[in-house]
Formats: C-alpha cells, sequence, structure tokens
C-alpha cells in the first residue's frame, strides 16, 4: 500500500508558469473545460478521441506545464485503470471474435478495444480538469464560477456560499494529504499493518487514523471560522472584487479551438458509426 | 457539553458551516485522490468505498446543511473524477450524494435521545444505503445498468455498511470527547452517563 501520498498527489494545485492558456478569462477554460469534457464522454470511437488527445496535446504544449507533472498525478489512477480494463475485458458480452473463452469470462477484439477506449477517455476526463486547476488560480476559478453560476442567485441558491465551500474544500487537500501521511507513516511505525485483517478490523484501523485526521481538521474549521469572522465575511452579499474579470479577443479564439476540436471529433465519432 | 448540533437553526447558512463543510468536502477528495477511501471486496467493482463517509458525519456532527453541502463536493468530485463512464450523469453522481447528508442528520438526530453510539451506528448504516439505493437506482432508470447486476452488489453494499457504522461511532465518539474538552474517558461513570 502506498503511503508516499504527498509527492503523487497533484489534484487542485495551481502551477504559476504565466503561460498564455495561465492568462486566459477562467469563465473561458470552464467553458471550453465542459465543451471538451462533454465531447470526451460521447466520443464512441478512436478517431474521435485521437483528435480530442490532439487538442489535449496542444493545451499541453501552449501551458508549459511538465508532462512528467501531469503524468505524476495519473500515477495513482494506473491500479483503479487496471482493474477497470480487465473487467471490461473479461466481461464482455457476445464477442463476436472472442480469442478465448471460459463460462461468461471471454477475452476478445472487441472487449480489448473497448478497455482500451474507456481507459483514453478515462485519462482525457481526468486530464481536462486537473489542467484547468494547473493553470487557474484558485480564486479566478471561484470567480469565474461564481459569474456562471449567477443565474441561479434568483432560485434563491447561495452561490457565493456554495462556491467558497468548494474553495475551501481544494484549499484544504493538499494540507491534509499531508496529515492523512503523517498519520499513517505514525500508525505504521508503531506495527500497524492496514493491509490485513477481516472487515471489522480493517474498519478499526482504519478509524484509528480517521479519528484524528477529522478532529484536527474540524479545529482548523473554527480556527478558519474565527479568523474570516474577524475579517467581516458575511457571504455574497454586497461583497465586491478586487481584481475584475476582462474577456478578450483570445479567449473567444481559444473557445472556438477547443469547440472546433469537439465538433471534429463529434463528427468522426458519428462517421465511424455509420 | 453533548455532541452539538451546533449554534443557530439547523438550516440557516453561517460562516462556520461553510467553513466546516468545505474541510469534510475536502476529506472526502482526499480519501478519494490517495484511493485510501477504498477497501478490496471481491465483486465488480472490485471495491468498496468509504468516500461517503464524510457527508454522513457532516449530517451527524454539523446538521443537514453541513452534510448536504458535503455531499454535493462528493458528488461533484466524482463525477469528474469517474473512472468507469457510469457517473458522468449529475443524476447519478451528484443527487444521491446531496440526499445522504439529509437521510445520516435524519436517523441520528431520531435517535440520539436513545444512545449516541446507536444513532452513529445506525445514520452510518443508512447513509450508505443511501448511496448505494440512490446511485444504483438511478443507473437502473436510466438505463445504465441492468437489473442483473444488482446481487453482484450486496457483499458491497454490507461491508460499505459495516465500515461506515464502525468509523461513523468511532469518529463521532472521538470527536465529542475532543469537544468536551476532556483528553481521557472516565474510569467511572458508565459509558451511557458520561457527558459525550
Amino acid at each position: 500500500m502506498a503511503i508516499e501520498f504527498s509527492r503523487d498527489i497533484t489534484f487542485g494545485q495551481y502551477l504559476d508558469l504565466g503561460s498564455p492558456v495561465h492568462r486566459r478569462d477562467p469563465r473561458m477554460k470552464i467553458l471550453a473545460v465542459g465543451i471538451l469534457m462533454f465531447a470526451t464522454i460521447i466520443a464512441r470511437s478512436f478517431s474521435a478521441v485521437l483528435v480530442l488527445y490532439l487538442c489535449a496535446a496542444l493545451i499541453q504544449w501552449r501551458s508549459t506545464i511538465p508532462l512528467s507533472y501531469t503524468l505524476r498525478g495519473m500515477r495513482l489512477l494506473v491500479t483503479t485503470l487496471l482493474i477497470i480494463f480487465v473487467f471490461q475485458v473479461l466481461f464482455f458480452p457476445n464477442p463476436s471474435n472472442a480469442l478465448w473463452q471460459w463460462w461468461i469470462l471471454s477475452i476478445s477484439w472487441d472487449g480489448l478495444s473497448l478497455g482500451i477506449l474507456i481507459i483514453l477517455r478515462v485519462v482525457l476526463l481526468y486530464y481536462w480538469t486537473s489542467t484547468l486547476m494547473f493553470t487557474t488560480a484558485l480564486m479566478d476559478l471561484a470567480d469565474g464560477m461564481e459569474i456562471m453560476l449567477d443565474p441561479l442567485k434568483r432560485l434563491r441558491v447561495p452561490v457565493n456560499e456554495v462556491v467558497m465551500t468548494f474553495v475551501i474544500a481544494l484549499k484544504f487537500v493538499p494540507l491534509l494529504v499531508a496529515e492523512l501521511e503523517r498519520l499513517i507513516k505514525a500508525r505504521t511505525a508503531r506495527g500497524e499493518r492496514f493491509d490485513k485483517g477481516n472487515l471489522m478490523e480493517r474498519g478499526r484501523k482504519i478509524g484509528s487514523v480517521l479519528v484524528p485526521l477529522f478532529v484536527n481538521a474540524l479545529a482548523r474549521a473554527e480556527v478558519l471560522t474565527t479568523a474570516m469572522n474577524a475579517r467581516c465575511y458575511r457571504g455574497g452579499q454586497g461583497r465586491t472584487k478586487r481584481r475584475v474579470l476582462s474577456w478578450r479577443t483570445p479567449d473567444t479564439v481559444m473557445l472556438l479551438i477547443a469547440l472546433a476540436f469537439a465538433v471534429l471529433s463529434f463528427a468522426l465519432g458519428r462517421m465511424a458509426l455509420l | 457539553m453533548a455532541v452539538t448540533q451546533n449554534a443557530g437553526s439547523a438550516t440557516a447558512i453561517n460562516t462556520r458551516k461553510i467553513v466546516v463543510a468545505g474541510v469534510l468536502g475536502a476529506i472526502a477528495i482526499v480519501l478519494g485522490v490517495t484511493q485510501w477511501g477504498f477497501i478490496p471486496v471481491p465483486n465488480v467493482s472490485g471495491r468498496a468505498t468509504i468516500m461517503h463517509v464524510p457527508v454522513i458525519l457532516g449530517g451527524v456532527l454539523e446538521g443537514p446543511i453541513v452534510g448536504m453541502l458535503v455531499g454535493l463536493i462528493f458528488g461533484v468530485f466524482s463525477m469528474l473524477q469517474d473512472t468507469t463512464g457510469l457517473f458522468t450523469n449529475p443524476l447519478v453522481s451528484v443527487l444521491p450524494r446531496i440526499v445522504i447528508g439529509l437521510t445520516s442528520w435524519l436517523t441520528f438526530r431520531s435517535l440520539v435521545k436513545i444512545n449516541i453510539d446507536l444513532a452513529a451506528a445506525a445514520s452510518g448504516v443508512v447513509g450508505t444505503l443511501t448511496n448505494t439505493i440512490l446511485v444504483v437506482g438511478m443507473l437502473i432508470v436510466l438505463g445504465l445498468l441492468p437489473w442483473a447486476a444488482v446481487p453482484t452488489l450486496v457483499p458491497q453494499v454490507i461491508a460499505e455498511a459495516i465500515i461506515a457504522a464502525i468509523l461513523t461511532v468511532v469518529v463521532v465518539r472521538g470527536v465529542s470527547l475532543v469537544r468536551s474538552g476532556r483528553t481521557t474517558a472516565s474510569d467511572v461513570t458508565p459509558r451511557d452517563k458520561s457527558s459525550f
């Protein structure tokens, strides 16, 4: 079991590289990621997925984020991906060109290609969200989200409060990852084996880590609440922004490029199906 | 001090609730990204999750608003980090998770007068069942999962319910112990009589 998390957890980190992608308006980036994610979800053929990978490569190049950094965050996904792949291949229903078959299990070209396609799509979905967070500062992301969710305020949804909750959650992730690692190491050093034991024992062992994790996290929450109250935070009403977002021509251009890739992928997917 | 349903009305939103919900949501995300929130179980998905436990605890410790906000964070996270292709629909990934916070809070509140451990264990089980039944139900309604797959999920649900019940009890005990200001349990008074 992995204990060294904090090196590999890149989720929600912001890399201040000042690249052309970093400088774009967060609203544009959220929209573009939304479009590309939707295109990824509906992509059902290799050509469609490949087009989206080209788009990802373009973004990767322009954002100047080291590829090794992007891949590092996916390291923890590998086991999950392998499990999904194995199940997709073995349980593929009614394969026409089976290489090996036993009871309901089989290995077939259909199953293999579907498995690979699913993995490619999962990696891509992961890429869009992580790159959005690598290239956009959290406060910009929050401001962008708040503006885009503005219509919900008419339905009396507390948009600012909900966005603030998300911001706090993302800010706390690296902190709590380090804390979890520390707690697990402390237990391991005292001879605890987290990968052993039946369900009850495991529950108890996990509990021995989760209790201090929750207690410490809630203590931090109290401190942050005091700090925010001391600075007179009282939700979104009448709150002004220090930085005003401005939509420029390059934003429109970039959004159109993303849209073009998505449409091309959709069109290729349709052609492959026909 | 007993376990606090915190000051102010249960449904009003305030700074404290925002922060606590954010922090508990962060724990759910951390359990997900470190893959620490998964326990291997022999079935299709191959693992039981404890990622919904922070949502249950949000509902139990801080009331429905926090529970629902944590559920929202957990739901959005599982939608964005979807590895199966089934959770890309927010009706599957987000909505059921918001309800977890509500049902576990209701369970805890209705049973806490009888016994706090019982209430915590029950809300762990109810929260887990809310998660599974609503998510699987949604998948079946939307035609993404066949009825035939349901029996294969049973061992996973049982494992998740047991672990969630244990974890909810120990964390509620731990948190209320710390909040009560004591650092050790009393040697003389029986558990039921103690303040936590």
